[in-house]
């Protein structure tokens, strides 16, 4: 058995996802994700630029570090870190905030992996941090976050033309909302 | 007071329509500007946060680095009006978020006098600003929001061009009820098709709206 004392704390589990806090050791894996174009035309509003190594420390131990936001890594059973999962924009007195799931292993795209971990958010917000209003937004582009976030039972509440600039082209921002009964009832559903 | 080392302060440009004139901010309206920053009416019109009071100290320190040290990309303006020789501070208006990326802003005017609501003041300083964010700006798209129950805000905004684009339920929560947020974008193409700028005479709804 592990060391009860080495080993991070698990935040939150499902059959074959666990949520860790970030990890100073896994920090260059995080680094490789950040400076994926292809990841981040999925989940980043600016377009892509290399980071530097030092400047990614700086903003990851701020991440480490923030009271408000909450990230998390995603972590398979059967391997381990496989993609990171977050709460940010959090409003105590509106009881509001925004999430998102990104999988940057790509072995596990297409196999419900973000769909699990996105319900393991849903029940943080909605049963630990009691919020009332979850947003999650997807670019234009992105349909499979978009189907995602549908069949979670999200809804379609606006669309921010224009609003993102990528290869010389605009494209929308699709905002979506699930509210805390409408979670109540997909889980009393599922 | 706090002074900053940077005591160098960055020019807007005055911005001028029929009746109004749009300047940056001015340390020598503290007063004003904190007197309205602690109105519990102004605050339910524009602010998602519960109304708070603020100490001097504090605003009068936030206010200095709007003036001297604004974050890049912000831009906030004094909406004066003008009468003849008279010239009367009435209320704010931003820009705010317009650097360090895509090409776009999100806009808002506050009327802090009451005597100036009701008027057509407040379209008047949003036509002239959003003149201001797709011309010498560079702008490819301007953002607004408004609660649901600031109805003569959301009319302003639907009048000078503005299209509906979403509808955020239960975003606010205030005394124990939870309202709606509005939605509005306007694109610059939309902007230079409509022919409305600052020259235009506007008959505007009562306004009492905040950004």
């Amino acid at each position: 058995m592990a060391p009860a004392a080495a080993a991070p704390r698990i935040l939150a589990r499902s059959e074959r996802v666990r949520f860790l806090p970030l990890q100073r050791e896994h920090i260059h894996t995080h680094f490789q994700w950040n400076n994926d174009p292809e990841l981040n035309r999925l989940d980043s509003e600016l377009p892509f630029e290399k980071e530097t190594f030092s400047l990614f420390k700086r903003r990851f131990e701020g991440m480490m570090r923030q009271p408000h936001d909450r990230y998390f890594e995603i972590h398979a059973e059967d391997n381990g870190l496989i993609g990171v999962a977050y709460i940010v924009e959090v409003s105590e007195a509106n009881r509001h905030a925004t999430v998102g799931v990104t999988i940057g292993d790509r072995d596990y795209w297409g196999k419900g992996y973000g769909r699990e971990a996105m319900n393991l958010i849903l029940q943080e917000c909605f049963e630990e941090l009691d919020l009332h209003r979850v947003r999650a937004e997807a670019f234009a582009y992105n349909d499979a976050w978009q189907r995602l976030v549908e069949g979670m039972g999200f809804t379609r509440e606006g669309v921010e033309r224009d609003y993102l600039r990528r290869d010389e082209q605009y494209y929308d921002k699709v905002i979506y909302a699930l509210l805390e009964e409408e979670y109540r009832l997909h889980v009393q559903d599922a | 007071m706090p002074r900053l080392a940077t005591t160098r302060r960055r020019s807007l440009p005055r911005l001028r329509g029929p009746r109004v004139l749009l300047t940056g901010l001015d340390l020598a309206h503290v007063h004003q500007h904190f007197r309205w920053n602690n109105d519990p009416e102004l605050n339910r019109l524009d602010s998602e946060l519960p109304f708070e009071r603020e100490a001097f100290g504090p605003f009068a320190a936030r206010f200095e680095r709007m003036v001297y040290a604004p974050r890049p990309g912000d831009y906030d303006f004094e909406i004066h009006v003008e009468d003849g020789d008279k010239r009367q501070l009435v209320g704010v208006a931003f820009l705010a978020g317009a650097a360090g990326g895509p090409p776009r802003a999100r806009i808002g005017v506050t009327l802090g006098e009451r005597s100036a609501w009701g008027q057509g003041y407040g379209s008047e300083a949003l036509r002239v600003l959003l003149d201001f964010a797709f011309g010498k700006a560079g702008l490819h798209r301007v953002t607004a929001d408004a609660f649901s129950f600031n109805e003569a805000w959301c009319r302003t905004l639907l009048s000078v061009g503005f299209r509906k684009e979403g509808h955020l339920r239960d975003h606010l929560h205030r005394d124990d009820i939870f309202y709606d947020q509005i939605l509005f974008g306007l694109l610059a193409h939309e902007h230079a098709a409509s022919g409305d700028g600052a020259a235009e005479e506007a008959e505007a709804p009562a306004v009492g709206e905040r950004g």
